[in-house]
Parts: C-alpha cells; sequence; structure tokens
C-alpha cells in the first residue's frame, strides 16, 4: 500500500512540475518572433526537466540515465514526427494531420527502444579491463653435464 | 487565459503519462514519453485556430530544430549525469538544446536569405 501510494505522489508530483515547466516555456515563446523561431519551444525539454528532477529526487541517478537513454530515442522520433507532420498539416489540415504524423513517432520509439537498449550512441558503463593472463612457468630441460 | 490552462494540461499529462509508464514498464520506458509531441500539437491546434493553418506549418518547422536540440540534451544527460551533480548535468544539456537549436534555426535562416 505504501509503495503504491510512493508511486501515485511522483506521478502527481511529475505531473504538476510539468505543467509549470511547460508553461515557463510557452512564456519564453511567446515573446519570440517570428512564429518559427517561437516554434522551437514547443520542443524545449521542459517536460524533461521536470520529470528528470522529480526522478531524481524519489528514485535516484540510476533512473535519470535509463530514463535520458529512452528519451534520445523519443527525440529521434520527435525530429521525423515534425518532419512528416508539416506537409500533412497542409493536405489534412492541423488536427487530422498532427494526430496522424502521431504514428511516426509510435513507430520509432518502439522499434528503438526494442533495437537500442543503451540509447542513440550505445552508452555503456566504462568496462574494468580484464586481468592479464599470466605466463604459465617454464619448465626448462635441466642444463647439460660439463664433460670437462 | 484558457490558453495557457491548455498548454498547463497539456504539460501536466504528458508528464503524468511519461511518469506512468515508468512506474510501469520501467524508466527507460518512460524516458521515451519525455520527448513526446504533445506540446506541439496542443501549440499547433490552438495556432492553427487563431492564426490559420500556415502559421501552425511554420510552428512545426521551428519545432524541427528544437527536437533535434532534445536529442542533444538526452545524450550530454546519459553522458554526465553518473559523474556530476544532477544539477550541472540538466544545466550544461538545457544549454547544449538551446546552443543545437538555435545555431540550426539561423543556419538555414541563413540559407533561405
Amino acid at each position: 500500500m505504501g509503495e503504491v501510494t510512493d508511486q501515485i505522489v511522483e506521478v502527481v508530483l511529475k505531473a504538476l512540475a510539468g505543467g509549470v515547466f511547460v508553461l515557463a516555456f510557452a512564456a519564453l515563446a511567446e515573446m519570440l518572433t517570428p512564429k518559427r523561431l517561437a516554434g522551437v519551444f514547443c520542443a524545449g525539454p521542459s517536460v524533461a526537466l521536470a520529470s528528470l528532477i522529480v526522478t531524481a529526487g524519489i528514485a535516484g541517478v540510476p533512473d535519470v540515465l535509463a530514463s535520458a537513454r529512452g528519451m534520445q530515442i523519443g527525440a529521434l522520433g520527435f525530429t521525423l514526427y515534425c518532419l512528416i507532420a508539416a506537409p500533412l498539416l497542409r493536405r489534412w489540415g492541423a488536427w487530422r494531420g498532427a494526430l496522424a504524423a502521431l504514428a511516426v513517432w509510435g513507430v520509432v520509439a518502439a522499434a528503438g527502444y526494442t533495437l537500442a537498449p543503451q540509447g542513440l550512441l550505445g552508452v555503456r558503463p566504462p568496462a574494468v579491463p580484464a586481468p592479464l593472463p599470466q605466463p604459465a612457468a617454464l619448465e626448462l630441460p635441466p642444463p647439460p653435464a660439463r664433460l670437462s | 487565459m484558457r490558453d495557457w490552462a491548455v498548454r498547463f494540461a497539456f504539460g501536466a499529462g504528458v508528464s503524468a503519462l511519461a511518469g506512468m509508464v515508468s512506474v510501469l514498464a520501467g524508466p527507460r520506458a518512460g524516458g521515451l514519453f519525455l520527448a513526446f509531441p504533445a506540446i506541439l500539437l496542443a501549440s499547433v491546434t490552438l495556432v492553427a485556430k487563431e492564426e490559420g493553418v500556415r502559421q501552425a506549418g511554420q510552428d512545426v518547422a521551428g519545432a524541427t530544430f528544437g527536437t533535434v536540440g532534445l536529442i542533444g540534451f538526452a545524450v550530454v544527460v546519459a553522458l554526465t549525469v553518473t559523474d556530476w551533480p544532477l544539477w550541472l548535468s540538466l544545466a550544461i544539456a538545457t544549454l547544449t538544446w538551446a546552443a543545437l537549436s538555435l545555431a540550426l534555426y539561423a543556419a538555414v535562416a541563413r540559407l533561405r536569405l
């Protein structure tokens, strides 16, 4: 019961923090023109910052690392989403075009999650070098006896 | 005022979604949703309603630069968070996002002139 409560608290904290950070980035975007530059802030790390801070406080750094690896895949999907969404908006309108392009994000996320467990760069913890094998003790034949 | 409520709701919603996925399937799966296009979706529909689909398309074009920055953000966090203090890792990652996004924006804007 206590663990479930903790998980609910974690999700609620992430939701509140995410909402606040999104508003902060939206306020920055409102101050910017042209619209294309404001659009940069629609792909700002607002949700990521909020979630990673809460994750670090509750679950610790290993979970932040795992989240960042997953986020690399999600961000790649987001890039492809934008490239596909732009023509779809013109063809199908805002809602239908933007929603249809979500399929691209879903495919990239699912494929990347399956195929790239270490993220895009294959970041791994530093490997500990294995100890060098010790040479086997040489068994030399006894020296030849002197004749003189 | 309603626009801000919508943006807050989308931000809270996608953060809650990422949190729930993280609880149910692990932090790596939850991390996927830290770069989910929900905020852009909210912005595009609001801008399209108020200023037309053409302006909404400009929003999406700009967001493309931001998403490249997001990849940089996630890579920097993954590379540094185990060795650096969290605040420093997130600060450098955010600066990386801004530098990559704005440099790409400036480069493309210059090419179009």
